[in-house]
C-alpha cells in the first residue's frame, strides 16, 4: 500500500501520448495542428496557444502527452507558483530564446494557470509573459480556467484560443475503470459512476477521489464509498446522530462534517439527548461520550465568548470523533432517537418567557434598575406580596405600569385563599388595620 | 563521522562556490569513495554545471558510508567562506544533518549550518559531439566576452580552419575577437568541421568571470547550433565543466 499510495494516480496515469488524452477531440486537433506548424519550422501567426476550460479536463495533460510523444523538452512553470516577473524571467524567459541542452528536437514552454496571476500583487508578471511570447523561439502554451477575465485581454490577443469542454460522466468513468484494471482493484461500476458524477467532469478530482477510496484495497463497494463520507449528501438529523453514535471508527463519525450544511449546535443538542439511549447499559460509554461532548461545549462557548473561531475544528472533532471514541460501547442496536427535550421545553415556554421579559423590562424602567436586577431582586418580592395580598399586590404592580393579571399569569402567582381572605377581613375595620400595621 | 574532507586553501572553495552559483542557488554534493561530485541544471534548464573533485585533490578525505548527500544553499555557504583569510585551511564535516565548516589559520573557527533537502534528479550529460575544440588562457576568454558584452547580449562563436572568432553584433556596433595557434592566443585547436553557434552572453560572461579564478586554462568545445562546453581543470585532477544551450536564431 505504501508505495502505491505515495504516487498520485493522477500523475501516475497521466496520458503518455496524444491519443491517450480523453475527450475534447476538436481541441486536440486544433492544438496538434498549431504545434505541427511550429515543428515544421513555420512559426504560426499566433506564437502562443491559450488552452482554456474547467479544471481537470485535460489541458495540461495534453501538453505533457504531446511533449512526450514528439520528444520535446517541456519547460513548465505554474503561474500561480512562479508569479513574480523576476522568477518568470529566471525560469522561463531564458529558456525561451535558447535551444535545448539535452539534445531534444525542441521545447514546449508551458505556463499553467495564467488566470491565477494577480495584477496588483504580481505586478509585471503578465508583462513578462507577453515578453516571453514575443521573444520565444519555441511554442508557448498557456492554460487558464477563465480566459475572459479583462486582465487577460492583451494575452488573448496574441494567443490562439483553444477551448476545452468539461468531460462527460461516461468519459470519466472509462478512465476510472481503466485505472482500476491497472491497479488490480475490483470496483463496482456504481462506485465509478458515483465518483464520476460527483466530479462534475473534473477528471483529476475523480482520479484523486478514486485513489482515496481504492488505494491499498482489493475491492470497493458503494457502502465503502458512503462510509468514507464520500457522498456529501444531506442526511436528516436522525441519520447524522446515528452515524456519529454507531460509528465503528472515528473517521466515520467525522464524515458527517463534510455535509454541506451541518448545524453543529443542533447536533450537540441531539447528541446530548440521545447518548444514553444508544449507549446504555454501558455507563463507561455514556460517561466517555458526555466527557467528549462537554469538552466540545467548552470550545463552542469560547468561540462565542471570544470569537475564537480557530477552535471550531476542535469542537467539531470532539463532538463527532470524540463522542464515537467512547470506550465499551454496547453492540449496535436500533434506537428511535428523540428530539432534544431542552429544545422542546424552550419552545413550549417561549410565550411565557417573552411575557416575563416584557414585564421585567417595564419594572426595570419604573425602578431605574437593570432588567436582570428587576427579575432577581424586585419580582420575587412583588410575587410574595401579590400572593399574600392580591389587592395590594395588584395595585403595586399596576403602579409600576404592569397589568396585574399579566403579572400573575407570567410568574405563576398562587394566591393563598386563606391569607387573602384574612387580609380582606382586617381591611374592613380601621382599628384592626391600624393594629395590624403596628404589628408589622 | 560519515564524511570529512580538508582542502589546503579556503579561498579556492569560495571561488568554486561562486562559480557554481552562476548556474544554481542550491544543489547536492554527492560524496563517495572516489571523491566529490555535483551536477545541476539551472532553473530554466539551459545551463548545466558538472563538478568532479577526486579524493586526491583533498589533503584529507574520509568517508564511512557508501554515499553521502550534502544539500547546501550556496548563498549561505558563501557567507561563511567569505570570512576565510588567505592561507586558511578549510575542513568540511558532515554529521547529523549539519555541515560543519572549520576555517583554520591563526585561529580555528568552526561554523555549522543545517543541510537542506534539494530535490535533485539524476541528470545525464548532454549527448553532443563537438566539432571544434580550443584551449586557451581563461583570462583571455574573459576579456573577449567582456568586450562582446558591451555590444550585444549574444556572442557568435565561429570555428574556422585556422582561427576561432567570437563575434558580437548589434545596432551599437560590431566586435570581432580572433584567436589562433599562430598568434599564441590558442594553446590547442582542433576543427573536425567548421562550425558556428551563438550563446547568451548573460550566462557566458557570468560563468567565465567567476570560473577563470579556478583555473588559468579553459577548454572550449562546440558544434553548429549545439550546446557549448567549457572545461576548467582544477589542480590535482578535478574538473569543473559547464554546458550552455545554444541561442536559437
Amino acid at each position: 500500500m505504501s508505495a502505491r499510495a505515495e504516487v498520485p494516480w493522477a500523475e501516475k496515469y497521466r496520458p503518455k501520448t496524444i491519443d491517450e488524452v480523453v475527450g475534447n477531440p476538436e481541441a486536440k486537433k486544433a492544438f496538434v495542428a498549431w504545434l505541427n506548424a511550429w515543428l515544421a519550422g513555420k512559426t504560426p501567426e499566433k506564437k502562443a496557444a491559450l488552452l482554456y476550460g474547467p479544471p481537470g479536463c485535460g489541458k495540461t495533460s495534453l501538453v505533457h502527452a504531446a511533449a512526450n510523444q514528439l520528444g520535446l523538452e517541456l519547460i513548465e512553470a505554474n503561474a500561480s507558483d512562479v508569479r513574480t516577473s523576476e522568477a518568470l524571467k529566471r525560469r522561463v524567459l531564458r529558456a525561451a530564446t535558447e535551444g535545448s541542452l539535452s539534445g531534444a528536437r525542441g521545447k514546449i514552454i508551458l505556463l499553467d494557470e495564467v488566470d491565477g496571476l494577480n495584477p496588483r500583487e504580481d505586478a509585471g508578471g503578465l508583462d513578462t509573459i507577453l515578453e516571453i511570447i514575443r521573444v520565444s523561439r519555441h511554442p508557448v502554451v498557456l492554460t487558464a480556467n477563465d480566459p475572459w477575465d479583462p486582465r487577460l485581454r492583451d494575452l488573448r490577443n496574441v494567443c490562439e484560443l483553444i477551448e476545452f469542454k468539461k468531460l462527460g460522466v461516461r468519459e470519466v468513468t472509462k478512465v476510472l475503470a481503466d485505472i482500476c484494471r491497472r491497479e488490480g482493484v475490483q470496483c463496482d461500476p456504481s462506485v465509478l459512476k458515483a465518483i464520476a458524477e460527483n466530479s462534475e467532469g473534473d477528471l483529476r478530482a475523480a482520479i484523486n477521489d478514486l485513489q482515496a477510496v481504492a488505494a491499498g484495497r482489493r475491492s470497493v463497494s458503494l457502502e465503502d464509498l458512503e462510509m468514507l463520507g464520500y457522498r456529501a449528501k444531506q442526511l436528516s438529523m436522525f441519520e447524522v446522530v446515528r452515524q456519529v453514535l454507531t460509528a465503528k471508527r472515528p473517521e466515520a463519525a467525522r464524515a458527517v462534517l463534510s455535509m454541506p450544511s451541518l448545524d453543529y449546535e443542533m447536533l450537540m443538542q441531539w447528541l446530548n439527548e440521545n447518548i444514553p439511549y444508544q449507549y446504555s447499559p454501558s455507563a463507561v460509554a455514556i460517561a466517555d461520550a458526555y466527557d467528549a461532548l462537554s469538552k466540545a461545549d467548552i470550545m463552542l462557548a469560547r468561540i462565542k465568548r471570544e470569537q475564537a473561531w480557530t477552535l471550531l475544528p476542535y469542537a467539531l472533532d470532539l463532538m463527532t470523533a470524540g463522542v464515537a471514541s467512547a470506550r465499551e460501547k454496547p453492540p449496535f442496536k436500533f434506537v428511535k432517537y428523540s428530539f432534544p427535550f431542552k429544545l422542546r421545553a424552550l419552545s413550549s415556554t417561549k410565550d411565557v418567557r417573552e411575557e416575563r421579559l416584557r414585564i421585567a423590562r417595564a419594572i426595570a424602567r419604573a425602578c431605574h434598575v437593570s432588567t436582570r436586577t428587576a427579575l432577581i431582586e424586585v419580582v420575587p418580592y412583588l410575587k410574595l406580596i401579590y400572593e399574600g395580598d392580591p389587592q395590594r399586590g395588584r395595585k403595586l404592580v399596576e403602579s409600576l405600569g404592569v397589568p396585574g393579571d399579566a403579572f400573575a399569569r407570567a410568574f405563576g402567582v398562587a394566591v393563598q385563599e386563606r391569607r387573602a381572605a384574612a387580609a380582606a377581613e382586617t381591611r374592613r375595620g380601621p382599628s384592626a388595620t391600624r393594629s395590624a400595621r403596628r404589628r408589622a | 563521522m560519515p564524511l570529512k574532507f580538508e582542502f589546503p586553501d579556503a579561498r579556492d572553495w569560495r571561488y568554486l562556490i561562486e562559480s557554481l552559483q552562476t548556474v544554481i542557488e542550491e544543489a547536492n554534493f554527492i560524496a563517495d569513495a572516489e571523491g566529490l561530485r555535483l551536477r545541476a541544471l539551472d532553473p530554466s534548464r539551459i545551463a548545466m554545471v558538472d563538478l568532479y573533485m577526486p579524493r586526491e585533490v583533498f589533503e584529507l578525505y574520509e568517508i564511512d558510508e557508501e554515499r553521502v548527500r550534502i544539500g547546501v544553499n550556496f548563498d549561505d555557504l558563501n557567507k561563511i567562506l567569505k570570512r576565510a583569510k588567505a592561507k586558511d585551511k578549510i575542513l568540511f564535516q558532515v554529521e547529523g544533518g549539519r555541515l560543519r565548516v572549520t576555517l583554520a589559520g591563526k585561529a580555528e573557527r568552526t561554523f555549522s549550518l543545517p543541510l537542506i533537502d534539494v530535490v535533485g534528479e539524476e541528470l545525464p550529460l548532454p549527448k553532443v559531439t563537438f566539432d571544434v575544440t580550443a584551449k586557451m588562457v581563461s583570462d583571455t576568454l574573459r576579456d573577449a566576452l567582456k568586450d562582446a558584452e558591451m555590444i550585444s547580449d549574444t556572442a557568435r562563436f565561429v570555428g574556422e580552419e585556422k582561427e576561432l572568432k567570437i563575434v558580437a553584433k548589434s545596432d551599437k556596433g560590431e566586435l570581432e575577437a580572433r584567436f589562433s595557434l599562430e598568434s599564441g592566443s590558442l594553446l590547442e585547436y582542433e576543427v573536425k568541421q567548421p562550425s558556428t553557434s551563438s550563446y547568451s552572453l548573460e550566462y557566458l560572461e557570468d560563468i567565465v568571470s567567476k570560473a577563470y579564478r579556478i583555473s588559468d586554462l579553459v577548454t572550449l568545445e562546440f558544434s553548429t547550433n549545439k550546446p557549448l562546453s567549457l572545461t576548467f581543470d582544477i589542480a590535482g585532477g578535478g574538473v569543473l565543466r559547464y554546458f550552455l544551450a545554444p541561442r536559437m536564431e
